[in-house]
């Protein structure tokens, strides 16, 4: 049974616009230049921040578009906002960004306590520029280096997420290389997933998985000889898991956990589970959209909507077939609903190509990197 | 007050949805080979285990339980966790 959560995230869209035009982009609204109005700030913080499920401990996101296209004081204005009409303090704020507009200005508001980055990069020029891409299809690493220069040169940390596709298998050394080299304190791989307006993957093939394999191998032996190596964020998940030590502990993820994550677009619109969801078309979900800051008191309300529940339903379904199918279940929790309504339209199912990569191919290469450490 | 139980009642008309859609497939009963498969996992995991007893201190191993057991709210003080997505 899942159990409706405290809230872990709170992703706020500030506008749906993104100055890029990668390739394999799920957000289908990325050529939208709208941004959150003030009152919509004020009502997220009256409906969402205000509730009981919102804790000191909650981190706003703000994503779901490049957060760096406003500006640095549009962020401290909102944050004023949110603050002045929820009555609670905001304690903590990360952004996810190509970091290819990054000024002396957000510099600046980055050193302020309780503010993270992250950037998107996937490797060295000649893997990145294939799919991240600006608004005229020219590369963009030059642009987002510069960023991650102004950055290291502020001494701002910063972690580096980096989508690996089909064209990035056979480069495993130089794309550890080229993470490793931004000066990042984590490196994360996502694999090209397919949610949203992303409707394939180059990584379905049959070969995919031994390739992927050989990738996620290579890749780790490459940041293990370097004499400092940036944290890696799969290997320390694995960690953390084998410190806790049983697989039968875990009953769900922050994805498939209702209110663990809780999303809100542009125009105020709230979601739950995975992020992704928010801007995808489907008519028995209503969208994803459970409700909005506009017409709720209080996001119990839209913890009472029909969709909501529906989906709810549905999703239980799927994490009681992940359980009862899966031998790496208290691993994962029962998979990412956006990754399953991705490849399959559907919750209530249980192992999608992306949970074969991210969680069973990827455990076993790293988890055999650890037993032949033991030996 | 009133917010209170709403949440109240959000929470057990969630919960009641939740054990009903999970209920269907949980009637299935669960493969042997899935038993077989997570018995041969949790062996590598106890093998791993005793490395990770080399190499990390007990109260660095409890930092990482602590990070694992999300739900905890008590402990929980994750603040990477977000990148997960």
């Amino acid at each position: 049974m899942q159990r409706v959560s405290d809230m872990q995230l709170l992703v706020i869209q500030p506008t749906p616009f993104c100055n890029l035009n990668c390739t394999y982009c799920y957000l289908p609204h990325r050529s939208d230049k709208r941004r959150m109005s003030q009152e919509t700030l004020a009502a997220i913080g009256q409906t969402i921040i205000g509730s009981s499920f919102f804790q000191p401990e909650t981190t706003i996101v703000w994503h779901a578009g490049e957060p760096c296209v406003l500006p640095p004081d549009w962020y401290r204005q909102a944050c004023t906002t949110l603050e002045q009409s929820s009555g609670k303090r905001i304690a903590r704020q990360s952004f996810q960004t190509n970091a290819t507009l990054i000024t002396d200005e957000w510099i600046t508001f980055l050193k302020e306590p309780g503010h993270a980055i992250g950037v998107s990069l996937d490797g060295p020029e000649f893997i990145n520029d294939l799919w991240r891409k600006g608004r005229s299809g020219q590369g963009t690493h030059a642009q987002t280096m510069r960023g991650i220069q102004r950055l290291s040169e502020a001494g701002i940390p910063f972690h580096v997420i980096a989508v690996v596709s089909e064209a990035s298998l056979d480069h495993p050394e130089a794309i550890a290389e080229a993470l490793t080299e931004t000066g990042a304190h984590t490196v994360c791989l996502n694999v090209e997933e397919i949610e949203g307006e992303n409707e394939t993957s180059t990584l379905l093939s049959d070969r995919s998985r031994a390739r992927y394999r050989s990738f996620l191998t290579r890749f780790a032996e490459t940041l293990a000889r370097h004499p400092t190596p940036p944290r890696f964020r799969e290997g320390e998940q694995l960690a953390r898991f084998i410190a806790a030590g049983s697989l039968d502990g875990k009953t769900g993820n922050q994805e498939n956990t209702p209110g663990a994550i809780v999303s809100i677009g542009v125009d105020g619109a709230i979601s739950t589970f995975s992020p992704e969801l928010l801007g995808t078309v489907s008519q028995p979900y209503n969208d994803f959209v459970f409700g909005n800051v506009h017409h709720l008191s209080d996001l119990s309300q839209a913890y009472m909507n029909r969709s909501f529940l529906r989906m709810l339903h549905d999703v239980s379904a799927g994490i009681s077939l992940c359980r009862n199918s899966c031998a790496f279940f208290g691993m994962c929790g029962g998979g990412s609903p956006s990754n399953k309504f991705g490849e399959f339209g559907r919750f209530d199912i249980a192992e999608t190509a992306h949970c074969d990569l991210t969680v069973k191919t990827s455990v076993d290469v790293l988890l055999e990197r650890l037993e032949h450490a033991a030996q | 007050m009133k917010r209170g139980i709403l949440r109240i009642f959000a929470v057990v008309l969630a919960s009641a949805v939740s054990l009903i859609g999970g209920q269907k497939a949980a009637d299935a009963s669960v493969d042997k080979k899935v038993d077989r498969a997570k018995s041969e996992l949790q062996q590598r995991i106890d093998a791993a285990q005793k490395n990770l007893d080399k190499t990390t201190s007990p109260k660095d191993q409890k930092k990482m339980v602590q990070w694992y057991n999300w739900n905890n709210w008590e402990n929980w003080d994750n603040w990477d966790n977000w990148n997960n997505w």
